[in-house]
């Protein structure tokens, strides 16, 4: 099985190529079967190698890629128990993602496009998590990105799809520069990029005292500023709710399951380093939960059914981070699981909704779907149970690990910091739930959408399995005081491999985890009952006042970025004259495509005269210019 | 030493004039003339190197020629003769089909 794995990469790849490709050509059956299997077949794969390979590490070396004196760069991929991890979520859920995409573009002429975009994603994905360095990661960092470009733009006719894809584009790159400028910077100090290397040589140069803790401090918060754009953190966060202008299916995928974790991926990935400095704890930390909070209380005001979903998202990534800056790197995995499997379910049953209201988005419109809708009904039901954390529900387990973690490490202040991110999210959650299901009578529904579209089988079918899947995948990591069959908490035990778990020895603290618990279930139950109580009847009326204008306009971050940063520049593009540069760039593809009809046709018009005497002179010509090369080459050859 | 370099100018004579001649005149015949005299060029040369080298080779690539050269000119007066029946005429312009 060990051979096979380089397979999970290519074969996505190869989806790609066909479909893209074959684009004209293959029929959209197809498309759409070639599409999924090369997500279901690689999945295969990775099940098999999480089965069959107990203590492994697979590293396979494929190449070098660039050779000096001081440094060498190799292309080649690591599969450890971290991975593994990523691998089973972006290869599990991206393959139910998929197979529910066959439903959601069965009318679109366009799927086959869509279908090559998704596996060249997971493609990319996959490099990002099983590369063995960082420029690999890299290249799978900026492959996700342009993924992303695609499929957000993937209605590429609509403006607002055409700006959103840019601004996401655009949003990541500042933030890469960010990474790649701690790659110059660690190539130039340690002469590796390897993970593993670099996981050994920095705490040890740290050590003997050749480099200083500013160093380490500085390489850490460029990654984590690379982070906060991929995974839309403040300062960047701005484009992930833009980006749900592009399809559902998308959404679930690439903005909330698996590319927008891979700024968590890449800090897990070097945790050694991140845990040399205490600045850098400190400052992902407090971004992220500065984060959280920001884009939960935002949240709580949106109309738009995916744009709630994209602000949860932020904050729950928002959280992870939090984990990270605390060191709760096992904690912050479990989430990023969970929160994968509940929030691309989420998503997924928003999009069913939204398909069977004829592509209608927004929560004032909904209502007392009830009971016209109620498998989604359930499924959303089961969702928000898991996001905000009520008892056994997957997110129960995986916030409470978190939460644990930031109290053991930062204590009573960041903690109630995040008891109350977590009744937000408990309250936008549940708002979100009663504004779709309750809140206006049967009858009204009955009036606003006389008929439904029906649900294509491929979606029900990936949103019941999916539902399944999220109410088990918190038990991989039961704590240990509701641990009544003593299987351990096996997420943790499984990625102890790789990362460090902190250390809980010594004193018993059940009494206190018990205590702590029951204190943030307590809170997430008020923020369900505080949405069930003002959502559950009717639409209550928006006070105009200060503070609700400062959560509908978003804390003005969006203007803000807008008005004194993308204003001033393109202001200065304007004074500087590159306007005109940018006239040039558009007409010069059409001057060029002149210049070479005309050369063209002159060619063709006057060399092919038909007259003998023209070819003969050309044949002259052409001798006398080739004997004229052999004279000169052969007399420069002989002066040498 | 004379002699070959005298011979040499004479071919590159009688090649550049034939050439000229295949550019310039558009009667069929003389085109033709002028292609054989460009064949006979060649002829020379390879004799001249030949006699210089004192070699029979060359002598003997020689007499291929002649003999090509006038088979050549059977099948080249032929057809001459076809497009004088075909368009009445035998100026070399107003054979240009090939063009359009």
């Amino acid at each position: 099985m060990v051979g096979w794995s380089f397979l999970i990469i290519l074969i996505p790849l190869a989806g790609f190529a066909i479909n893209i490709l074959g684009s004209r050509v293959i029929p959209k059956w197809l498309a759409m079967l070639v599409g999924v299997m090369a997500v279901i077949i690689p999945f295969t794969i990775a099940g098999g190698l999480f089965f069959g390979v107990g203590e492994f590490l697979i590293r396979e070396h494929w190449f070098n890629w660039l050779e000096t004196d001081s440094w060498l760069l190799e292309v080649a991929y690591r599969l450890d128990h971290l991975s593994m991890v990523m691998l089973l979520i972006i290869l599990g859920i991206g393959g139910l993602i998929h197979i529910y995409s066959v439903g959601y573009m069965r009318d679109r002429e366009d799927a086959g496009r869509f279908f090559s975009y998704m596996n060249l994603f997971i493609f990319f994905m996959l490099v990002l998590v099983l590369g063995d360095n960082l420029l690999v990661m890299f290249i799978g960092w900026e492959g996700v990105g342009l993924c992303s470009y695609l499929l957000i733009g993937f209605d590429y006719h609509r403006k607002a799809a055409a700006i959103a894809a840019t601004k996401a584009f655009v949003t990541n790159r500042i933030g890469d520069v960010g990474f790649l400028i701690a790659i110059f910077i660690l190539l130039n100090n340690f002469g590796t990029l390897s993970f593993t290397k670099l996981n050994q040589v920095i705490p040890n140069a740290l050590a003997s005292g050749e480099i200083g803790v500013g160093l380490v401090s500085l390489i850490c918060i460029l990654l984590f500023f690379a982070a906060t754009g991929k995974s839309a953190q403040f300062p960047l966060f701005t484009w992930l709710p833009d980006a749900m202008e592009g399809p559902t299916p998308v959404s679930a995928l690439i903005h909330a399951a698996t590319m927008v974790t891979s700024g968590i991926y890449l800090i897990v990935r070097l945790w050694p380093i991140f845990e040399l400095s205490e600045l850098a704890q400190s400052v992902i930390l407090y971004t992220g939960a500065f984060s959280a909070l920001v884009s939960a209380l935002i949240a709580t005001k949106q109309w738009d059914i995916k744009k709630v979903l994209a602000y949860s998202t932020i904050s729950q990534l928002g959280y992870m981070f939090m984990a990270l800056g605390a060191g709760g790197y096992g904690a912050a995995m479990f989430h990023l699981t969970t929160h994968a499997f509940f929030k691309a379910l989420l998503f997924l049953v928003a999009g069913s909704v939204i398909v069977q209201l004829h592509h209608q988005q927004d929560l004032r419109k909904m209502g007392g779907l009830k009971l016209r809708l109620p498998l989604a009904g359930l499924i959303f039901a089961i969702g928000a149970w898991s996001i905000s954390g009520l008892p056994f529900g997957a997110g129960f387990f995986s916030k409470d690990e978190l939460l644990w973690q930031l109290y053991l490490d930062r204590g009573w202040d960041v903690w109630l910091l995040a008891v109350l991110i977590a009744f937000l999210s408990a309250y936008y959650t549940y708002r979100l739930f009663y504004l779709i299901f309750y809140g206006q009578s049967a009858e009204h529904s009955q009036k606003s959408y006389p008929s439904l579209v029906a649900e294509p089988a491929a979606m029900k079918y990936v949103l019941i399995v999916l539902a399944a899947g999220t109410v088990l995948v918190g038990l991989l990591g039961v704590p240990h005081y509701l641990d009544i069959f003593h299987v351990g908490n096996l997420i943790n035990l499984y990625l102890a491999k790789v990362v460090v778990m902190p250390s809980q020895l010594g004193i018993d603290q059940s009494m206190t985890e018990i205590l702590l618990m029951s204190t943030s279930l307590a809170v997430a139950v008020g923020g369900f009952l505080l949405a069930r109580m003002r959502y559950r009847k009717s639409l209550p009326i928006e006070k105009d006042n200060g503070w609700n204008r400062l959560l509908v306009g978003k804390f003005f971050v969006d203007d803000i970025y807008q008005d004194y940063i993308a204003k001033p520049f393109s202001n200065l593009v304007k004074g500087l004259g590159i306007a005109y540069f940018e006239d040039f760039f558009h007409s010069a593809p059409k001057w060029g495509r002149r210049f070479f009809l005309k050369i063209g046709e002159s060619i063709g018009k006057t060399g092919q005269s038909g007259n003998m005497q023209d070819y003969a002179l050309a044949i002259g010509f052409s001798m006398m210019i080739g004997f004229a090369i052999v004279v000169i080459l052969f007399l420069t050859s002989w002066l040498y | 030493m004379l002699i070959i370099n005298n011979l040499l100018l004479l071919s590159v004579i009688l090649f550049t004039i034939g050439f000229l001649g295949l550019l310039t005149r558009r009667n069929a015949i003389v085109a033709f003339m002028s292609v054989e005299i460009m064949l006979n060029a060649g002829n020379l040369l390879i004799v001249s190197f030949a006699s210089y080298h004192r070699s029979l080779d060359g002598v003997m690539i020689a007499f291929f020629m002649i003999v090509i050269a006038a088979v050549e000119a059977v099948v080249g007066l032929s057809i001459i003769l076809m497009l004088h029946r075909h368009k009445a005429g035998i100026y070399i312009n107003n054979f240009n089909t090939l063009g359009s």
